[in-house]
């Protein structure tokens, strides 16, 4: 059971990647808001991101940004929703290395996060 | 015998004046022999009295006085007028000439009495002042300037030959006029040349009037004409015809004006734009998100509810989300493109250029459009021809787009048959994408404006096929953008070949390595 912290403005949205990775066993917690996020983060431990790079009048990117040291360290692998095409080389400068457009396929979404929490099917980057 | 003391008295009294005054005096005899000089003469002359008694009058005479000097005198004999004056030169004991003004009597007795002055100095002075003179008068006349002075009513007093030639009037048509005469009234107006105070040094552009009516414009350079008190008693202006200078002045400022003018509109509609540029970019973004974030959540519940998350469906219910879901899928496809198709023409795109892995991008496309393919039976293949390197440079995200957009129209109008994308390299300097169908084919006339804004082959086409007609202006605008074309080969019933020709890149001057594709949505 992985920890995921979902991070994603529209609240249907949140509910349905929540629901999905939910399904699959996994245990989720949803920010709509940086603030939101940046509270979980400091509170709790989380072994993945699934962050929206569009967050209303905030930017994906600069909580990416603060919390790199997770990510270039390996300690969470981030998956990064709509990043448009002039920030993918940021996000990737900032150890990001998955990407998912919008719509986001459920499937999509649930065989990018078993990737990774599934070390028995495929090996882990 | 009292005559004679007195007489010899009277002598001896007129020899003193004789000898003291400093005036010369000398008596000749009408043979010309001097008799008698006085010291005055002597002095003057070099020559001692007892030398001079041994010369005539005319050895001293300056060769080119002679034969006037001698006219005179020669004249003065018959006329008998009292005193004739007459100047001329004398030669020195030591050789040089000295002009004496001479005051001589008739001659009586025999005998000429003459008084004569020393004016050597006096002819060279008026000599030099002479050539001064001439020398002025000469710079005067063969300046290029114009030259007029005034007296202090503003009455000319002089013109040189410049101004003359300027003004086309004979000289003294101008002397003693007012200088006034001469001025165009409504630019002496406009120059405001009431105000200047002739007293002072200034410069001014003046209209002048020519003889004939004709205008032209000098500068005038005019300075005080002062007396010996200091005080001005006139002007002297220095003019030259600026007429030509003045115009091209003048034009170059108008040109400058209107340029300026030019420059200002054109900053405003610059601005103007930028700011429509910048509102359209906004409304876009806004629109791109606004748009697509409802029909994210709709496709995203739609979803969960067929993996079966929310619980078994029934046999309809799964139809119906599954319909939900294609149209919601059609919906957010056209929205995509339209807003692509906004995005290109406000230059909102821009290309990014990484080497990338040709065979990467086509599996890619293969896999995405695979499902569409299969559910028509359709064969879909693909062929990449082994000169091509491996890697190539160029977005591979709007490459794949192009591709994902042919192949889909592909099979969209093929019922039955295949579906081949070919990549083959073209020479040295460009690469090649061909998407083959075994379709219905493209009437000749609309292959004309297949690529358009909205068009495909006839409105009954996109009511049975769908899409936006957007599909193909995106890949020429794409294909534009990457510095290559787009072109259609097709016969009625026969098929299409949809071809893109690109440049042949193979390396960047930078040290980016060759990415592989994120893992594709539907992947793994």
């Amino acid at each position: 059971v992985s920890s995921i912290l979902i991070i994603e403005d529209n609240q249907d949205l949140c509910r349905i990647y929540s629901r999905a990775l939910q399904k699959i066993g996994h245990r989720t917690a949803v920010a709509t808001t940086l603030g939101e996020a940046r509270q979980h983060l400091n509170e709790d431990r989380f072994d993945m991101l699934v962050c929206d790079m569009n967050l209303g009048a905030e930017r994906g990117l600069d909580l990416i940004r603060q919390y790199r040291h997770l990510l270039l360290g390996g300690d969470m692998i981030t998956i990064v929703v709509s990043a448009e095409e002039q920030y993918r080389a940021t996000c990737e400068a900032l150890g990001v290395e998955w990407f998912l457009s919008k719509p986001v396929s459920i499937m999509a979404l649930i065989n990018l996060v078993e990737r990774f929490t599934v070390p028995t099917l495929v090996q882990v980057k | 015998m009292n005559t004679i003391p007195n007489a010899i008295a009277e002598e001896y009294r007129v020899e003193r004046f004789f000898d003291l005054s400093t005036d010369m005096f000398l008596i000749a005899g009408f043979d010309g022999f001097f008799r008698k000089v006085n010291p005055a003469f002597e002095r003057v002359m070099g020559y001692t009295s007892d030398e001079l008694r041994t010369m005539r009058f005319t050895d001293l005479l300056h060769p080119d006085d002679l034969a006037d000097t001698l006219r005179v005198v020669q004249e003065h004999g018959q006329t008998g007028d009292a005193v004739v004056r007459y100047e001329c030169r004398f030669r020195c004991k030591d050789g040089s000439y000295r002009w004496l003004s001479f005051a001589a009597t008739p001659p009586e007795n025999g005998l000429i009495y003459s008084s004569c002055r020393d004016i050597t100095e006096q002819k060279e002075l008026i000599e030099r002042l002479r050539r001064n003179e001439e020398r002025y008068r000469q710079i005067v006349e063969t300046t290029t300037e114009g030259i007029i002075s005034i007296d202090d009513k503003g009455r000319i007093t002089f013109v040189n030959r410049r101004t003359l030639e300027m003004f086309g009037y004979a000289q003294d048509e101008m002397i003693g006029q007012p200088i006034t005469n001469f001025v165009q009234p409504e630019e002496a107006v406009r120059e405001k040349l009431h105000e200047l105070d002739m007293k002072k040094t200034h410069q001014n552009e003046v209209c002048f009037v020519r003889r004939d009516g004709s205008e032209f414009w000098a500068l005038n350079n005019s300075s005080p004409i002062l007396n010996d008190k200091g005080e001005p008693i006139g002007a002297l202006g220095l003019i030259s015809d600026v007429t030509e200078q003045r115009r091209q002045r003048l034009d170059m400022q108008a040109q400058n004006e209107s340029l300026l003018r030019a420059n200002r509109e054109l900053a405003v509609a610059r601005r103007n734009a930028e700011e429509s540029t910048r509102l359209k970019s906004e409304f876009l973004a806004t629109m791109s998100h606004e748009l697509r974030t409802p029909l994210n959540a709709i496709i995203g519940y739609t979803e969960i509810q067929l993996a079966g998350m929310t619980g078994e469906l029934n046999e309809e219910q799964t139809d119906y989300q599954m319909r939900t879901l294609v149209n919601a899928e059609n919906l957010l496809r056209l929205i995509n493109d339209v807003l692509d198709l906004a995005k290109i023409e406000a230059r909102r795109i821009t290309l990014t250029e990484k080497p990338f892995v040709v065979s990467d991008v086509i599996k890619s496309v293969v896999y995405q459009t695979k499902v569409m393919s299969e559910a028509k039976l359709l064969l879909l293949d693909y062929y990449i021809d082994p000169t091509l390197p491996t890697s190539v440079v160029g977005d591979y995200l709007r490459i794949k787009q192009i591709l994902v957009n042919l192949v889909s129209n592909a099979v969209k109008f093929t019922d039955a048959g295949r579906v081949d994308i070919r990549v083959e390299r073209v020479g040295d300097k460009n690469w090649e994408l061909n998407v083959t169908d075994t379709g219905v084919g493209i009437p000749t006339h609309a292959q004309e404006y297949i690529f358009d804004e909205f068009r495909q082959v006839d409105g009954t086409s996109q009511r049975r096929h769908g899409g936006t007609g957007l599909g193909l202006a995106i890949v020429r605008q794409l294909a534009t953008m990457m510095g290559g074309s787009v072109r259609v080969r097709s016969r009625i019933g026969e098929g299409s070949t949809f071809t893109i020709n690109l440049p042949l890149v193979t390396e960047i001057p930078s040290n980016t390595e060759p990415v592989s594709l994120p893992a594709a949505p539907n992947a793994v």
